[in-house]
Parts: structure tokens; C-alpha cells; sequence
């Protein structure tokens, strides 16, 4: 076991590299001009051009410019300075990434109660009333797009211009240290819509899922034992859950890496909109950064995510 | 040519290594499965040799490497005085021709989107024989007739017969190339009891209409008795006895085979054995 | 109806025309169609039949573990004074892995692959007695010392895959054993398993049940198993009974001509080769549409025209009332066509022989 997580980080930290690379290449090669001029600011001398082409080590060839770049980055983890602001990216990051994580973290709470409860009783009451209306309502909430739902939502319950007014309104994110009750209801809504979606994808795979296992033989045997149904309906979850954590850890690394369309509905300072505004005036550091933040996660997730599927499921060996 | 006193088969210290790996970045070879291990005998000309043992000993192993389904890691295999042992390619597929399977799941070795009639004439098509038009199906039907199913159901689907029925279109897309040697693996283990007779009377029918030359692989002890002629016990990837049928069963050399025949149910008691 | 020789006491098990149908896309599936038979502490009864002739679901109807699938129940059956197909849940439930038991074909899947044995072993012992979970474990690892397992106070943790087939039959049968049953049903307990551990397997259940005064009902399709086993053998068929006597008997003296074709279609191992089996002709029937009358008349070579027609009631052999046929030929003829394959006839010179007509020819072969 210790040689495959070994063996899985050497290869997460290859993948990294192999991203950092790309983006390199993609910096260099997009024609949105020279680095140097978009720093320089408005009306660029040729002789500050030149001086900032220097200073960012411009001139140099490729190849040092590649191996500075990388050791920059996994050796020092300076990302370099937003074009825009001038501050340094590490910071940026560090200053964007708790609202990112109670978002993340907190729509996935949402999502796991919501989708395996739903699921469960759904796959337990196959076709009644309450199992069409359970795969009806997960049909739709897979369908809404996140900034309509977001939108939606804000319409009708945001404490400024929504019609019930319960809830605050977008822009209204405080960290958790300074006011834990703002903090907490400013994310009620974009949890919800964040995790509506999950929830509704997980409510179906958990229904067909926990269907198939309740037909096993060893579903047969809990009731030949003369266990409570209940305790038979543990059995078939504790074996129907294994394929959903898989899913879960990858999702929940994806929305790590930032919710960008909730974040933006909702005015919230994440990575995602960080990386939105990067985005928009090619402020390349910021990109870089929150890209290779985002490719960590994953590739984490990923490994976390194999690794526990040994402790899931016994029968699964790595050796 | 080989003279027609040699045997069809020859195999001689026949082995297959699974090997296991370990290691963090390049895989190496540990250690290895032995799931046939220097294993040789002979299949003469038309006779029927069983090949009995219990699960992991190598029987369904042994049978892939005479077909050349895998690759021997060492020994030799002759057939019909070929040495086969390493041969590929157009080489290898004239003399798949000689040689067919009949698998034990009548269920899951049928494609369920073919038609009954297009899984038989398939070996036809592979060799690109009989591309007369109509030939393909005539002979077919033929086959089908053979192996005693009704020749109109030819476009019918697997999912449409009975696992009996099922096993006879096998035998019968087996004989499609009238092949030399017949490899049955288990064919009447998946099947009820009333019909592993119908089965057994056909491939015995078939085996002495047809002149071949037949391997029949099974765990039961009492099907074996009733099919064959001589037969090998295997245990662990070795051959630990190999006798003719009567002796075989009357006086049992090694102590695993008469462990096997001791724990056979019902024999002490009364003497009945029933066919699984 | 009483069977076997045993004391003249009521007997632990008696089903009383028990019919189960299932619903289905194609029509009712009569799984079950009037079957009555007994069982007594202390004694063997071994159902044998194919697949489709409702052993399976006359067991599992018997533990109510049908009820989950929609099935329609009539009949009795009768444990201890007790209805069980009219009692409720958890009544049935209290029963189930307490005072009736039962073991399935297949250990690896009958076993959740998740959880460790010794939990499983557990969880069985606390449904049923009010014990602490340390209490529990040393009695799983106690049952697990009594099914043959080495070493079970360290096997107790392990999870199902690391056992071997008979290791984990054996987990199975000590689990089924964990609140000493009175009655113990398997179903084809070792059809999963290598001939080696199959016999192992069989000696193990003997001799627990002497130890424990269990019943047992084996239900398998191998009458090789049921004449190791059983004291008396039930033979099913299409959903009923078509004979049932001792062990002892069925083999000298079947009486029913579907038994005739088993043990004539069957190789033996003390057999000649030359010999050749003779199979039952055509194909086991559809539940859905059962042959009208005697189910097993389209497979008969000895039936008459009106088999069709009249239903064959299980009834008492003349000169043995612990031996049950259902069959409308008259015993006298029967034996005499018993007489004849006996000497080497075919089933049709048997029929010559006899003076009976031949009625509806079997279809074509399977």
C-alpha cells in the first residue's frame, strides 16, 4: 500500500509539472502580446518595454526562461505578481481560498445528505408517488443551469430586492471569524444551488445503485438471519455507497478549484471569481496560479479518492 | 504426413508461469502462479481423454494451450505432427481450423445479437469457405440438424432456446470445420440434469459418426466414467495419475484420486451418482 | 400424511398444499403448485428436483423471504402449532435465523463482501438474543471452532474474500447455527464447491446435526447428495411433488416415471461404459403454462391419453404407507414397467411388454 501512494504522488507531482508546462507554453504562444508590454501599463516606452523584458527575464533564452519558471514555482511557490494589482499571487490566493472552501465544503454537506437520503428512499419506494416526483425534481434540478437558479433564487428570497425577503443577498459574504451567523446565512442560497445539481445526480446513481445491491444474494441472507429491515437496508447502502464517494471526492475537488459561476451570481470573493476577473484582463500569473491550485486538488482528490476505495472496499488491493 | 498410429496430440513438459509483479515505478517479476506445470501426455487418434481435478488445477488452463489460446511459457505441443508450440499468424489460424472448443456456459459463449444461424456459419466466414451463395446456410442447417436442433430456427436468437439447446448449437459451430480435435471444457456442467444425458449421448454420437478425436475436461467424476476412455487427474498444474478409464476406477493408483472417488456424495451409500 | 419411521410425534415442519405464484410481464408463474410434505426433529428430508421445479421457492416461502417479491401464498405451513405463511413479520422474523435457519448455494455471494465475518456472525447471534457485543464475539468465535475453522479467534476478522469456498460455507453454516435452530434448511449447500470440499461440507452439517437435534431439509438436484443425506427424499417437479419414500426405497423401488428417468439419465461411477444413459426426452415445462394434468405427461413415455386431463393426487403406495407417488398408472403396472427397464428395456418395449398403448410421444430434444 505505502509503495502505491508513493508511487501515485510521484506521478500527481509529474502531472503538475506537465500542467506548468503547458501553461507556459500557452502564455508564450497566445497572441495577446508580449508580458512585458501588457506590465508596462499605458503608452509604453520601447525603453521601459525593454527594462521590464529584462527584469521578468524575458531575454533569455527558452529554455532557462522554462526551468526558472518551474523552479519559481515548486521550489519557492511564488507564482509571480498580478499584472493588474501588483500583488503577489500566493497572496491573492491565500486571501481568496476560505470563502472557496466554506462554499465548497458546505455545498457538499448539502449535497451528500440531500442526494443519498433522496436516493435511498427513492431506490427503497421504487416507482410511487414519491420516487417520480424524487427523479422528476432531479431531472429539473440537473437541467437548471447554476446562474438561472442562482438568479432565481436571489429574485425571490434575497434580503434586498427579492420578493420574500429571508435571506442576504448577493455580496453579502463575510469570513467566518467575524460574524459566523452572517457568514452562515450569506451561503444558505449559493449552497443550495451549488449543490441542487450534485444532489440530484447523486439522488439517481445512489437509487439505481442501492437497487442493484438490494438484489443480491447477501440482501437474502440478512433477512434469512432475521435482522430488522432496517438493518437489512444497511447492508445494500454500505455496498451501493462505494462508486459514490469515488464521485464525490473528484467533485468536491473540482469545486475547490472555485465555483465560478456561483461565486460570480452571488458576489462571492472565491478562487473562482478570482480566477473569472483573471480571465477577463489576461492577468497571467493570477491564471497560472489558480490553475495549478485547481490541477492540485484534483490530482489529490484523485489519489485520496483510490486510497480510500482500498478502505471502502477490502477485496481491492494495491500492491 | 504422420502415420495414422501416431497420436493426434502430443504434449511434453508443458508449463504455464503467471508471473507476479511488485515494485514502485518498474514492475518486476517476484515470484510466479504455476497453473500448468511440466505436464505431457498424448491424445491418440479417436479416442475420448478426460481431464478431471478440482478448481485451479489446471484443466481449463491446459486446454487453452493446446489451442494455442495462450502461450506455453515452456514445453512443446504437437498436433497432427506439427510442432505448434510457438507457431503465429496464417500458420496458427490453418491449424485453429483443425481444432475447436465447446465452452461450459451455454449462456455467456453464444453473441447474443447474432442469429443462431450466423454463430454457426461464423466459422465458415473466418476461412472464407463456402462463399457460395446460400452454401454458408445450407450447411448450417445441416449442422443443425446433426447436433438435433430444427434447421427452420436458423434465424432465431440464443435468448430463444433452452440452455440444452443452447450447448448443442456450440457442438454444433464446433464441427462447423469438421475439425480434427474437439476440446470440450465442462460442456454439461451449467446444464440441468435431465439434459446433461442428451448432451453426453450427442457428443458420443457425434465422436463415433464423425471419427473425433475428443478432450473432455470436467470436475465429475461419474461424466468422465461415462465419456471416456482414458483419463488424467490433475492437481496443482501436475498430472498425478493417468489411466485407462476401467482401472482408473477400480483401482485407483494415487491417494488424491482416491480421495476424489471417496468423496464422490452417495457413493459409499448407495453406489448412485448424479451429474452436476 | 407422515414419513420416515421415527416416533409417532407431530412432526417440527408440516407443509400442507402449498401453492406460490409470482406475477410476471407474462403471466402468473406458478412456482408452487400444491405441495404438502413433513418434516421431524432429528431427521433428513431432501427435496431433489431441477431448476423450475419450485424447491427453492417452497423453502423460501417457508421463512416468508418470498413476501419481498410479490408473491401470492396459499396453504400452510405449520411450524410448531405456528401458520407461518398468515404470520406477521416480525413475528416471522423472530423465527428466521433463530429457530429456523438457512444456508444458500453460493458462500461468496451470500456473504456481504464488506463486512467482516465475524461481525456478520454477530450481528446474527444479537438479532435474536440480548447479549453484549464482546458476549457475541467470543460466541462467533466459538461457532466458528465448531464448523471446523482453524485458528478462528484470528479468522474472525477476516473478510469473506480471504476465506476459501469451504471455509466460507462453513462461515455460513456457523452463522445459520448461531441461536441453535431447530430446523435447518439448505439449499444446494455444496453445488459451489469442489467434489473434496462438498463431501467435507456434508459431514460437517451430519454431524451437527446430531449434536444439535436438528431437522434438516436439503434441497438439492443431485441425488447423489440426497442419498448421502437425506432419510427421505421428496422428488419435485414442475412444482409438485411427484414421489416421495426413504432413501433407501426411492433407490430399489422408485415408483413415479420421472424418478426412473433421473436415475436412468444419470451416470454412475460403478456404471459400465458401454451402457448408454437414457435421457428424459424434451424440456423441463414453463411455470407459466403448465402442462394440463399431470405435469410430467408431455415427457412421459408411458402416458395415456387422459393424464392430460386429470391431475395425479400424491398418494400412498399399497404395501408401504411411508412411500408417496402421484401418478395415474396403476401400481401394478408400474412395477411391471419398473420390471422391464430393470431387465434392459427400452421405455418402449417396456410399454410393448406391459400392453400398453404408447400415448403422447415426448417433443422434440432439449
Amino acid at each position: 500500500m505505502i509503495r502505491y501512494i508513493i508511487r501515485r504522488l510521484l506521478w500527481g507531482v509529474l502531472s503538475l509539472i506537465v500542467v506548468a508546462a503547458l501553461l507556459f507554453i500557452l502564455f508564450r504562444v497566445l497572441p495577446t502580446g508580449n508580458p512585458a508590454l501588457l506590465r508596462a501599463g499605458r503608452d509604453p516606452k520601447p525603453k521601459l518595454v525593454k527594462e521590464i523584458e529584462v527584469a521578468l527575464g524575458l531575454s533569455k533564452p527558452l529554455p532557462v526562461q522554462f526551468w526558472d519558471y518551474l523552479k519559481e514555482i515548486f521550489l519557492h511557490l511564488n507564482f509571480g505578481y498580478s499584472y493588474y494589482s501588483q500583488q503577489s499571487v500566493r497572496s491573492l490566493i491565500a486571501e481568496r481560498l476560505p470563502p472557496t472552501i466554506s462554499l465548497a465544503l458546505g455545498a457538499g454537506v448539502l449535497w451528500i445528505v440531500a442526494g443519498f437520503g433522496i436516493g435511498i428512499v427513492s431506490a427503497l419506494r421504487r416507482h410511487s408517488l414519491w420516487d417520480r416526483a424524487a427523479m422528476g425534481g432531479a431531472l429539473v434540478a440537473i437541467s437548471a443551469p447554476e446562474f438561472w437558479l442562482g438568479l432565481v433564487f436571489l429574485y425571490l428570497f434575497s434580503s434586498d430586492i427579492g420578493k420574500f425577503k429571508l435571506l442576504p443577498g448577493a455580496g453579502s459574504y463575510v469570513s467566518l471569524s467575524s460574524d459566523p451567523w452572517k457568514w452562515f446565512t450569506s451561503l444558505i442560497m449559493p449552497w443550495i444551488v451549488l449543490a441542487a445539481g450534485a444532489a440530484a445526480i447523486f439522488a439517481r446513481l445512489m437509487r439505481g445503485s442501492l437497487t442493484e445491491t438490494m438484489r443480491e444474494d447477501y440482501i437474502r441472507t440478512a433477512r434469512a438471519k432475521g435482522l430488522p429491515e432496517r438493518d437489512v437496508v444497511r447492508h445494500g447502502v454500505r455496498a451501493a455507497v462505494n462508486p459514490l464517494v469515488t464521485l464525490f471526492g473528484l467533485e468536491l475537488a473540482a469545486l475547490l478549484g472555485g465555483a465560478v459561476i456561483v461565486e460570480t451570481v452571488f458576489n462571492i470573493p472565491g478562487v473562482g471569481r478570482l480566477s473569472y476577473q483573471a480571465i477577463q484582463s489576461a492577468d497571467f500569473p493570477v491564471i497560472q496560479g489558480t490553475v495549478l491550485l485547481a490541477a492540485m486538488f484534483v490530482i489529490v482528490a484523485n489519489i485520496v479518492v483510490d486510497i480510500s476505495y482500498a478502505y471502502l472496499d477490502p477485496r481491492v488491493r494495491y500492491s | 504426413m504422420s502415420s495414422p498410429v501416431e497420436p493426434l496430440v502430443c504434449v511434453r513438459g508443458l508449463t504455464k508461469h503467471f508471473p507476479i509483479t511488485r515494485g514502485i515505478v518498474s514492475q518486476r517479476s517476484i515470484g510466479a502462479v504455476r497453473a500448468v506445470d511440466d505436464v505431457s501426455f498424448d491424445i491418440h487418434r479417436g479416442e475420448t481423454l478426460g481431464i478431471v481435478g478440482e478448481t485451479g488445477c489446471g484443466k481449463s488452463t491446459t486446454a487453452r494451450l493446446i489451442m494455442r489460446l495462450l502461450d506455453a511459457t515452456a514445453g512443446e505441443i504437437e498436433f497432427d505432427g506439427r510442432d505448434i508450440t510457438r507457431l503465429r499468424g496464417s500458420a496458427l489460424k490453418a491449424v485453429r481450423r483443425e481444432m475447436q472448443m465447446i465452452f461450459q456456459d451455454p449462456y455467456s459463449s453464444l453473441n447474443p445479437r447474432k442469429t443462431v444461424g450466423s454463430i454457426i456459419g461464423e466459422p465458415f466466414a473466418i476461412h472464407g469457405l463456402l462463399r457460395e451463395k446460400g452454401e454458408r446456410k445450407r450447411e448450417a442447417q445441416r449442422l443443425m440438424g446433426t447436433v438435433g436442433l430444427n434447421p427452420e430456427h436458423y434465424n432465431r436468437y440464443p435468448h430463444e432456446f433452452s440452455g440444452g439447446q443452447r450447448q448443442r448449437i456450440g457442438v454444433a459451430r464446433s464441427l462447423a470445420l469438421s475439425p480434427k480435435l474437439l476440446i470440450a471444457d465442462e460442456p454439461v456442467s451449467a446444464l440441468d440434469v435431465s439434459i446433461q444425458a442428451q448432451v453426453l449421448n450427442l457428443l458420443r454420437e457425434l465422436q463415433r459418426d464423425l471419427g473425433l478425436t475428443l478432450m473432455f475436461i470436467s470436475h465429475d467424476l461419474s461424466v468422465i466414467r461415462y465419456m471416456c476412455d482414458r483419463v488424467a487427474v490433475m492437481r496443482s498444474g501436475k498430472i498425478v495419475e493417468l489411466q485407462d478409464n476401467e482401472q482408473l476406477y477400480r483401482e485407483p493408483r494415487d491417494p488424491y484420486t482416491r480421495q476424489l472417488l471417496e468423496s464422490v456424495p452417495g457413493v459409499r451409500k448407495i453406489g448412485v451418482r448424479s451429474a452436476r | 400424511m407422515t414419513m420416515g419411521r421415527g416416533p409417532d410425534e407431530a412432526p417440527l415442519l408440516r407443509v400442507e398444499d402449498l401453492r406460490v405464484e409470482f406475477v410476471s410481464e407474462d403471466g402468473a408463474v406458478h412456482a408452487v403448485d400444491g405441495v404438502s410434505y413433513e418434516v421431524r426433529s432429528g431427521r433428513t428430508l431432501g427435496i431433489v428436483g431441477e431448476s423450475g421445479s419450485g424447491k427453492t421457492v417452497c423453502s423460501l416461502t417457508t421463512l416468508g423471504l418470498t413476501r419481498h417479491q410479490g408473491a401470492r401464498v396459499s396453504g400452510r405451513i405449520l411450524f410448531e402449532g405456528q401458520d407461518l405463511v398468515t404470520l406477521p413479520e416480525d413475528e416471522l422474523r423472530a423465527i428466521r435465523g433463530n429457530e429456523i435457519a438457512m444456508i444458500f448455494q453460493d458462500p461468496l455471494s451470500s456473504l456481504h463482501p464488506l463486512y467482516r465475518v465475524g461481525a456478520q456472525l454477530i450481528e446474527a447471534v444479537r438479532a435474536h438474543r440480548d447479549v453484549s457485543k464482546a458476549k457475541a464475539r467470543e460466541r462467533a468465535i466459538e461457532l466458528l471452532g465448531l464448523v471446523g475453522i482453524s485458528d478462528p479467534a484470528r479468522r474472525v476478522d477476516d473478510y469473506p474474500y480471504e476465506f476459501s469456498g469451504g471455509m466460507r460455507q462453513r462461515a455460513m453454516i456457523a452463522m445459520a447455527l448461531a441461536n441453535e435452530p431447530k430446523l435447518l434448511i439448505a439449499d444446494e449447500p455444496t453445488t459451489a464447491l469442489d467434489v473434496t470440499v462438498q463431501a467435507q461440507i456434508l459431514a460437517l452439517i451430519e454431524r451437527l446435526q446430531r449434536e444439535l437435534g436438528m431437522a434438516v431439509v436439503i434441497i438439492t438436484h443431485d441425488l447423489g447428495v440426497a442419498a448421502e443425506m437425506a432419510d427421505e427424499i421428496a422428488v419435485m417437479y414442475a412444482g409438485r411433488i411427484v414421489e416421495t419414500a426413504s432413501a433407501e426405497r426411492l433407490f430399489a423401488a422408485p415408483e413415479h416415471p420421472y424418478t426412473w428417468g433421473l436415475l436412468r439419465s444419470i451416470p454412475r461411477l460403478d456404471a459400465q461404459r458401454a451402457a448408454d444413459l437414457t435421457p428424459i426426452p424434451g424440456t423441463p415445462p414453463s411455470l407459466i403454462n403448465p402442462p394440463s394434468g399431470c405435469h410430467f405427461h408431455p415427457r412421459c413415455p408411458y402416458a395415456q391419453p387422459d393424464h392430460a386431463r386429470i391431475d395425479p393426487a400424491l398418494e400412498p403406495v399399497p404395501d408401504d404407507p411411508s412411500q408417496f407417488v402421484a401418478c395415474l398408472l396403476e401400481t401394478q403396472v408400474r412395477r411391471r414397467l419398473w420390471q422391464q427397464l430393470g431387465a434392459g428395456d427400452t421405455p418402449e418395449q417396456a410399454l410393448a411388454a406391459v400392453g400398453l398403448p404408447s400415448g403422447d410421444e415426448a417433443g422434440a430434444p432439449a
